[in-house]
């Protein structure tokens, strides 16, 4: 079986030029360049690492990250100094990656430096080092052992770090379902209802008081036309164009207020019901025979009683104006008669008319009233089924939230009686595999300790 | 006019020059402080990992007037040096940053084996960074910047040119064999690297004086292409500290009821500074700004920035729109 060296470094450090060096210098070797995706997917583990740096500068913190899981599960390493035909001053790089690389982990404190130039400008590649190293690497007879032992120190690290990481897990997704069990009973509001209730009194209140006024208002605006108008017709069209306006107007209003509170409360409110059609009847103009004679006998006397002096009057201008004396005052009183009838009508229907605008302006009030009443009503009801639905939501939420609660605290408990039953013997195994790595040569069978 | 929408760092020196003008001719004492603040050279902290080369960037800024800190919380500007690769360390560190940064991709000489060159090469990775980082990478040869051949070097260069010495490596090029003394070889190694060396002897080659071989050296540094994106990215610097000036001018002449000084805040010649250093600030984040001396270029500038400022933009280029639509209005009533 053919020896496998990985070749890996930072991106740029000459990675691919120092492998491709050795595969023409070492066909007996099968050497993984890392920086190549599709190479590596398939490649046996490695019995050495090359690991390969440039000499631009010394190794940074993130370089010694990257050596250290490059080489966790291989013993033998050779740390590579490339491109010192280019930087003159690759003898100070050398020294101070060499320092760093060692207190970074204390296994890199042995690590062999060589130096290469793999992909010169000038002349031909310079990787004699790097292959003396590698030769002299691979023809150690430990370097199976150690490299067997360094995987196991790898493996069982690994076991302990997964341990400790379940632990902490378990426990971290423990304190942060208790965060979220906290949130959610926080969130749980007991004064719900009083919460509910307290925008929607006064909106009511607000409303009923803008309707009230815009009634007045209203009363006021037509009782104003009823007193100067002479076409009965007109004025009761009139009234009920007006009243249907109001009503629309209030309801418009109505809607946008419950919009408001929809949103401040976070709910959404149902669809208002059509509005029902009010009735206001006719205005109660009935036939009044006996008030009609009274005013036309009055009328009658009034104007014969004005008749007369006019004519007595004009007879007295003229001793031959006796005839056109009685005419001109009986046209003069039957005048009179038929105006003091007419007037007396109109005023009656006018009266008429307030009483009738006073009582529709009435029942526009108590329609706005059962109005903003059944629609707050509504809006009322379905905010707090939306609230009680939230808070049967949230105490199902909240016993889920137990319930994976004390799964997890369980789980936490199971993964802390495993880790406090194996971590001593995971331990102790772990320290017998550095024991081993630190001796040259041991003979001692590792799992027994014997 | 045309200029004051076209040159890179004028909106400064233009404002400067106009505050300078009028406390001259008031004989205002108290103008010397404020026009001092807007002179003031921006401090630019330069950083980089060890061997990289951050001491010889900030060499060569500082010997192009400067004023180099460590601090990157006190600075203005913000270099950072990589060389060869970009690191996570480097990510960090610009990433920490919290004032505009500039990345130096020093070693460019060093750059590795590329058909068209060292510098070519350098050039398309720092493209590459540029993309990846969102940020201006520059190329640079640092050492070269500033170097002075004294006539001992001179003569080893001629000895050089004349027979050429072992360049494979920089080991080689010293522990050969050579007429030069390796002494002097080492020195010239440790000031102009292979790179240099090479360009060096070339010119000497062609009869070039140590003059025009240290003016050939510094273009090769490529230090002049670094300022300049140093000038670009301090723009919105120099046109806060002018904001700032303007302010305190203002104050100035509401507390002493100044109304010269109050007129002298919203001059056509300040207006114009002020939209000067505006068009610096744009034209550093990639925006070009039409030049032109007719109404018309004026009117449309006018327009074009009007609706620029209204768009999704920072608070910066807000004001920066504002401040060129003023002086284009200012300039079309000026030619009207």
């Amino acid at each position: 079986m053919t020896a496998v060296v990985h070749v890996t470094g930072p991106p740029r450090a000459g990675v691919s030029s120092v492998a491709a060096c050795l595969r023409d210098r070492m066909p007996g070797v099968t050497v993984v360049d890392t920086a190549d995706p599709a190479a590596t997917r398939n490649a046996p583990g490695p019995d050495i690492v090359v690991f390969v740096v440039s000499a631009v500068a010394p190794v940074t913190e993130s370089d010694c990250a990257l050596a250290v899981s490059a080489c966790r599960s291989t013993d033998a390493v050779i740390a590579v100094l490339t491109k010192i035909d280019d930087h003159r001053d690759w003898r100070g790089v050398l020294a101070t990656s060499r320092q760093r690389l060692a207190s970074c982990a204390a296994r890199f404190a042995s690590v062999r430096w060589v130096t290469a130039a793999a992909a010169p400008r000038l002349g031909e590649p310079a990787v004699d080092d790097v292959v003396a190293a590698l030769t002299a690497a691979l023809s150690d007879p430990d370097l199976a052992r150690r490299n067997t032992l360094r995987r196991w120190e790898a493996h069982l690290g690994a076991a302990l770090t997964g341990m400790h990481a379940a632990d902490s897990g378990h426990l971290a997704r423990v304190s942060t379902l208790r965060a979220h069990r906290d949130t959610l009973v926080r969130n749980h509001l007991p004064s719900g209802a009083v919460s509910v209730r307290h925008p929607m009194q006064r909106a009511r209140l607000e409303l009923a008081s803008a309707a009230r006024q815009r009634c007045v208002t209203l009363r006021t605006e037509l009782l104003g036309a009823a007193a100067e108008t002479t076409m009965v017709a007109e004025i009761e069209e009139r009234v009920r164009r007006r009243c249907g306006e109001v009503i629309a107007e209030v309801d418009e209003q109505v809607s946008l207020r419950l919009q408001d509170l929809a949103s401040e409360l976070g709910a959404s409110l149902p669809e208002p019901s059509a509005v029902a059609e009010v009735c206001f009847g006719d205005p109660p103009l009935r036939q009044r025979r006996l008030e009609s004679r009274v005013t036309t006998v009055l009328g009658a006397g009034f104007g014969f009683g004005a008749g007369l002096v006019v004519a007595r009057w004009v007879t007295g201008l003229a001793p031959g104006l006796t005839v056109a004396g009685a005419l001109v005052g009986a046209a003069v009183g039957l005048a009179l008669t038929l105006w003091v009838v007419a007037a007396r009508a109109l005023l009656y229907r006018r009266a008429v008319l307030a009483q009738w605008i006073g009582e529709a302006t009435g029942t526009v009030r108590a329609a706005l009233d059962e109005r903003i009443a059944s629609r707050l009503l509504a809006a009322e009801a379905a905010v707090t089924t939306a609230r009680l639905a939230q808070r049967a939501g949230m105490a199902e939420r909240v016993a889920e939230c137990d319930a994976q609660l004390r799964g997890h605290v369980l789980a936490a408990r199971r993964a802390q009686a495993l880790r406090e039953a194996s971590e001593p013997g995971l331990a102790r195994v772990l320290t017998v595999v550095r024991d081993g790595l630190r001796e040259p040569d041991s003979t001692r069978t590792l799992v027994t300790d014997r | 006019m045309s200029g004051t929408f076209s040159s890179p760092d004028r909106g400064r020196h233009i404002f400067a020059d106009v505050l300078a003008r009028y406390a001259a001719q008031t004989c205002d004492g108290r103008l010397g402080a404020v026009e001092r603040r807007v002179r003031a050279a921006v401090r630019v902290a330069v950083t980089g990992r060890q061997g990289v080369g951050p001491s010889s960037v900030a060499a060569a800024l500082s010997g192009a007037g400067h004023m180099i800190t460590r601090d990157v919380d006190g600075a203005d500007v913000h270099v950072r040096v990589i060389a060869e690769a970009l690191k996570p360390e480097d990510e960090w560190a610009l990433r920490d940053s919290s004032v505009p940064a500039v990345v130096v991709l020093n070693k460019a000489d060093l750059a590795g084996a590329d058909p068209g060159g060292p510098l070519a090469g350098a050039e398309r990775m720092a493209a590459r960074l540029a993309a990846e980082l969102g940020l201006p990478v520059v190329p640079m040869v640092a050492p070269l910047a500033d170097v002075a051949l004294g006539d001992e070097e001179l003569a080893a260069l001629r000895v050089l040119a004349r027979c050429a010495a072992d360049m494979t490596s920089t080991d080689a090029f010293v522990a050969a064999p050579h007429d030069v003394p390796g002494e002097v070889r080492s020195r010239l190694l440790v000031t102009l690297d292979r790179f240099g060396l090479a360009h060096a002897i070339l010119a000497v080659a062609e009869g070039a004086a140590a003059g025009p071989v240290a003016q050939r050296l510094r273009e090769l540094s490529q230090v002049d292409r670094v300022l300049d994106r140093l000038t670009a990215a301090a723009a919105p610097v120099r046109h806060h500290r002018i904001a700032a000036a303007l302010v305190e001018l203002r104050i100035l002449a509401a507390c002493s009821g100044d109304e010269q000084l109050a007129a002298f805040c919203c001059a056509d010649d300040t207006v114009l500074a002020v939209s000067a250093a505006a068009v610096d600030v744009v034209e550093a984040s990639g925006g070009t700004v039409a030049g032109g001396d007719s109404p018309e270029d004026h009117l449309k500038r006018a327009l074009r920035w009007r609706s620029y400022g209204q768009g999704p933009v920072s608070p910066l280029h807000q004001r920066c729109a504002d401040d060129i639509v003023r002086g284009s209005l200012r300039l079309l009533d000026r030619v009207r």
